[in-house]
């Protein structure tokens, strides 16, 4: 690298505070441009260090911590991110659970009770609500396998649902 | 070995650490420390001097509540300004690449100054001018390495970018600099 190219790289960094080497000084002294480079440093440096007109960084800090206070909490990225993925995730498990208690007659008590298969799906939806996505996602991961397990049943998309069915589901995905 | 005198400044990791265990003080020392830097460079990079504290006020507010996200391997400044060069960019694309040059008060020459500060202010509106006619980038790898003093990696976290196209980036606004300084 050479002498110009040092200082050119130098007058940046350290905007002339840093002592100039011999060699540096003996070039800076001949040459024009890097002595215009170096002034064109200085005063961005300059601009850089002046009060900014009507600026208070007092009154920055209390407006940031004012809304720090008082903002609300933050959704995780992802569900920032995928509203629309985790709202059909949801409404999937919902489903998936729905066609579980209408349609598994000879499965597990808590699953075939027919009798109780709506208040069993409110009650499972209201227990989705308090999941987090990747516990959601999760759920969903590991309930191919064990409706698989149960005899007479069928995975079934929200599009095969009546119109009953599918408002009971809307409906409680509403309630709070 | 000599303690610690307790006028030492705390350093940004330190704050950070504080703030995030519940000490707000810590974070308005944060935004005290580089607040104004950063209102500085974003009114340079083009930035109306009426909206540099609420985009200050928006950086420092999107720092804090990503903390979680800031892993400590760039500085805390450098992400400030990262975050801070976004919000500039998206206002940039927004005004559709208007940038604004307004002259304050110590810009304007005072003629019966007889420290020379006039010139002094001459040779900070030509630089204003002159960075309005540089690209975004240009402008913004100038002004992080000759008025942040940055080096050229902290650049590239601040900007995205690579070190090789930030320095051509710099060697390009400083050639034309010159010749609007000249």
């Amino acid at each position: 690298m050479s002498t110009a190219h040092i200082v050119a790289d130098r007058l940046a960094g350290s905007a002339g505070r840093t002592a100039w080497s011999e060699a540096e000084a003996a070039h800076l002294a001949s040459c024009a441009d890097c002595r215009l480079e170096l002034e064109l440093v200085a005063v961005a440096r300059r601009l850089g260090t002046v009060p900014l007109a009507g600026f208070d960084p007092k009154r920055v800090a209390t407006g940031v911590l004012l809304r720090l206070a008082t903002a609300p909490a933050e959704l995780p990225a992802r569900a920032v991110r995928h509203p629309v993925r985790w709202l059909a995730a949801l409404a999937a498990a919902a489903a998936v659970m729905l066609v579980v208690s209408r349609r598994a007659p000879s499965g597990p008590a808590d699953l075939s009770d027919r009798g109780h298969g709506g208040a069993l799906v409110v009650s499972v939806l209201h227990e989705l609500d308090g999941l987090s996505e990747p516990q959601l996602e999760e759920m969903l991961q590991s309930m191919p396998p064990a409706i698989r397990a149960l005899d007479h049943v069928e995975m079934a998309p929200l599009s095969d649902l009546n119109a009953t069915d599918l408002e009971r589901v809307l409906r409680s995905m509403e309630e709070p | 070995m000599r303690a610690l005198s307790e006028d030492t400044p705390r350093s940004d990791v330190a704050l950070v650490a504080a703030y995030r265990l519940g000490d707000q003080a810590a974070a308005a020392e944060l935004v005290t420390r580089h607040g104004a830097a950063l209102g500085r460079y974003l009114y340079a990079a083009g930035a109306a001097v009426a909206d540099v504290e609420d985009l200050v006020q928006e950086a420092f507010f999107r720092a804090f509540r990503a903390l979680d996200t800031w892993r400590g391997e760039a500085s805390f400044r450098g992400w400030l300004f990262r975050i801070g060069s976004n919000l500039r960019k998206d206002q940039y694309r927004k005004n559709a690449g208007r940038v604004h040059l307004s002259i304050q008060d110590h810009d304007v020459a005072d003629h019966s100054d007889p420290l020379g500060e006039a010139g002094a202010s001459e040779m900070e509106y030509r630089l204003q001018k002159g960075l309005l006619g540089l690209s975004r980038l240009q402008r913004e790898v100038f002004l992080l390495r000759a008025q942040q003093g940055m080096d050229y990696e902290e650049i590239c976290r601040v900007l995205g970018t690579t070190p090789g196209a930030a320095r051509v980036h710099y060697h390009h606004a400083v050639k034309r600099l010159k010749e609007l300084m000249q």
